[in-house]
């Protein structure tokens, strides 16, 4: 496994810790209407961004190796171009949903635009990563 | 990506030049060892820059090392 391999998996396991955290957030203000006051959620995401790049620390084989190539340029421009398009997709669907659930005359609250954009975001991300690791399996 | 349509001698080229390691290759040709595994196993096609610095480390042309359509 290489650094851009062993990169997207922890990406791939912090975007997803991420947006599990934003659904509680959004869950949580949607049913009491206030940010949900848990002491564990910060002290957790600092130990998780503090301790990824002790995870990418790895020992070369040889002094002359290479962690990057074309090869893993290639893959990570494959995923970025399925990324941008399903970041477009899903503001789409999103902006779709909302029209089609509240009608031409309905109004959503504010706040529902930087959470959809922040979701997109962060599923676009997951798709990256994935991507990233879908290529790196099949080639 | 699938199957390269490119056909390619590494692995006996590499036995050939004295058990030649594909991590002592991936150095010589400037990527990782998991490239050279990939062109290898035909699952990833190099480009023409590569091609050439594979061919180069064994000392032979293009067409010796890597065969079209196989």
């Amino acid at each position: 496994m290489n650094n851009t391999q062993k990169g997207s998996w922890i990406m791939l396991a912090m975007a997803v810790f991420t947006l599990a955290v934003t659904v509680y957030i959004a869950f949580g203000i949607f049913s009491t209407g206030q940010i949900p006051q848990n002491n564990w959620i910060f002290p957790l995401f600092c130990i998780c961004f503090i301790a990824v790049p002790f995870f990418l620390i790895r020992k070369k084989q040889s002094s002359q190796e290479v962690q990057k190539d074309e090869r893993d340029m290639n893959i990570q421009r494959n995923a970025a171009t399925v990324s941008f398009f399903s970041v477009w997709a899903l503001l789409f669907a999103f902006v779709f949903a909302a029209m089609c659930a509240f009608g031409n005359d309905g109004a959503v609250p504010l706040y529902w635009l930087p959470l959809g954009v922040i979701s997109a975001m962060l599923i676009s991300f997951i798709i990256y990563t994935i991507a990233i690791l879908v290529q790196y399996r099949e080639n | 990506m699938g199957k390269s349509e490119l056909g390619n001698n590494i692995r006996r080229l590499r036995f050939d030049n004295g058990e030649m390691t594909q991590q002592k290759l991936a150095d010589i040709a400037g990527v990782t060892r998991q490239t050279i595994i990939a062109v290898e196993q035909g699952k990833y096609t190099p480009s023409l820059t590569l091609a050439f610095k594979i061919s180069a480390a064994f000392g032979l042309k293009v067409e010796d090392v890597f065969i079209f359509g196989r």
